[in-house]
């Protein structure tokens, strides 16, 4: 038995989840060479002399433009697993960076505000994950348990005057969890929608070509009811093999009919008054082999 | 007897139904392939006592309405039939049922109802 080919609307969805995920992708490993580069040259000048910053900022450009570069080459056929796969290549050494940035910084003894880059990524986390639960959540649970180990690790709780933290943080946590699973189940909701309505537009497509096969058939039909007829005024001899005839285009009347049960779903515009059965055949005959090329490639 | 006009694009469908209406007792047929072909035999169309109209003529061109309200504009007296092989939701095949002088037939129909046309006198509205 011939395997059923995938749907339509199945096809469409992973499209969608594909270029979801490769625009995800591309925007964050964007974000995060423009922000590196950025602070290669910030920590240069805060840090003079102590290169270890600087350097892993630039190995952290060095490796997103190469992420970059594979993503631009597999634009259009990258897998949603290999764009979330890049994402959380490019997402988690901000790990080690941000834990060396807020030792750096409490040893420094300037002003500043820790955890910064911390509820910043968690938010980013939210807004760009690809868009499965389980890899947005564990990435911003990762960089939220990290910052409260440095929060308390460093001693900080006890060297600043923050009361607010680490729960601040702590809610910048949730709240980008909170865009993260609002967005997967908006995506779900429109991937509902999207394969409601591919198969409404399939049923639609299959009742017009039931309503184009029977009005392409029923004049030709009326002219064999017509040509019997005359046949057996005229050749009543012929009697036994014009009833044989006439039963078989009984049969075809009644498939006819049977075809009619689609004729609700035919959602007519005005500008199909003067339909031509022939050209809707044409048109669905060329909408298919669309199809099969997509299909092949 | 009485003549009949058979406005049909189908060629074939268009000879048979002539000689079926013929053979069914009409006097004689007019047939034409369009509307305009219909309009050039203006005299004896309009002399005709039933006329068999096909809904649909085609993409983009007049249709068996358009031949009715040219029909009923120009004193047709006869009786006039709609022949569709369109489904009833089609939008001409619904506004054919909706003028209450005409009756409207869905092909393929049965040649003896065809036949009962012919010299048939009211002119009541079919399903």
């Amino acid at each position: 038995m011939a395997r059923a080919a995938p749907s339509h609307s199945l096809l469409q969805a992973t499209d969608e989840q594909r270029a979801r995920a490769w625009w995800g992708a591309v925007f964050a490993t964007a974000m995060t060479l423009l922000g590196e580069l950025a602070y290669v040259f910030i920590d240069w000048r805060v840090h003079p002399g102590d290169l270890a910053l600087p350097t892993l900022r630039a190995l952290h450009v060095l490796e997103a433009v190469g992420l970059l570069g594979l993503l631009v080459t597999r634009r259009g056929t990258a897998p949603p697993e290999l764009s979330a796969g890049i994402f959380t290549a490019v997402t988690l050494p901000y790990l080690i960076i941000f834990a060396v940035a807020e030792v750096a910084m409490a040893a420094l003894g300037h002003p500043w505000m820790p955890l910064t880059g911390h509820r910043l990524l968690m938010l980013g986390i939210g807004l760009l994950a690809p868009t499965g639960l389980r890899l947005g959540l564990g990435l911003i649970g990762a960089f939220a348990l990290e910052a409260v180990l440095l929060w308390y690790g460093l001693g900080l709780n006890e060297r600043l005057d923050m009361p607010w933290e680490p729960w601040i943080t702590l809610v910048w946590c949730g709240t980008g969890c909170g865009l993260l699973v609002f967005r997967v189940r908006t995506q779900r909701i429109e991937q509902r929608l999207q394969k409601a309505r591919a198969e409404a537009e399939s049923l639609e497509r299959v009742a017009r070509l039931f309503l184009a096969m029977r009005d392409a058939a029923n004049t030709p039909l009326q002219s064999l009811e017509v040509g019997v007829s005359l046949l057996q005024q005229r050749s009543p001899e012929n009697a036994a093999l014009l009833v044989t005839m006439e039963r078989a285009l009984a049969r075809l009347r009644s498939l006819t009919v049977r075809m009619a049960i689609a004729d609700p779903l035919v959602d007519w515009d005005s500008d199909e008054e003067s339909i031509d059965a022939e050209e809707v055949l044409r048109n669905l005959e060329e909408s298919l082999t669309r199809e099969l090329e997509r299909r092949r490639h | 007897m009485q003549r009949v006009l058979v406005l049909e694009d189908d060629e074939d469908l268009r000879a048979l139904l002539c000689e079926l209406l013929v053979a069914a007792g009409a006097k004689a047929c007019v047939s034409a392939a369009s509307f305009e072909a219909m309009v050039r035999q203006k005299e004896q169309v309009l002399e005709c006592g039933l006329a068999l109209l096909d809904v649909n003529l085609g993409a983009k061109v007049p249709s068996g309405l358009d031949a009715y309200h040219w029909l009923q504009e120009n004193g047709f007296g006869g009786r006039i039939v709609f022949l569709t092989g369109h489904a009833r939701s089609h939008p001409l095949v619904r506004q054919a049922h909706e003028l209450t002088q005409a009756r409207v037939l869905s092909k393929p129909i049965d040649a003896k109802e065809l036949m009962a046309l012919v010299g048939k006198p009211d002119g009541s509205r079919g399903a």
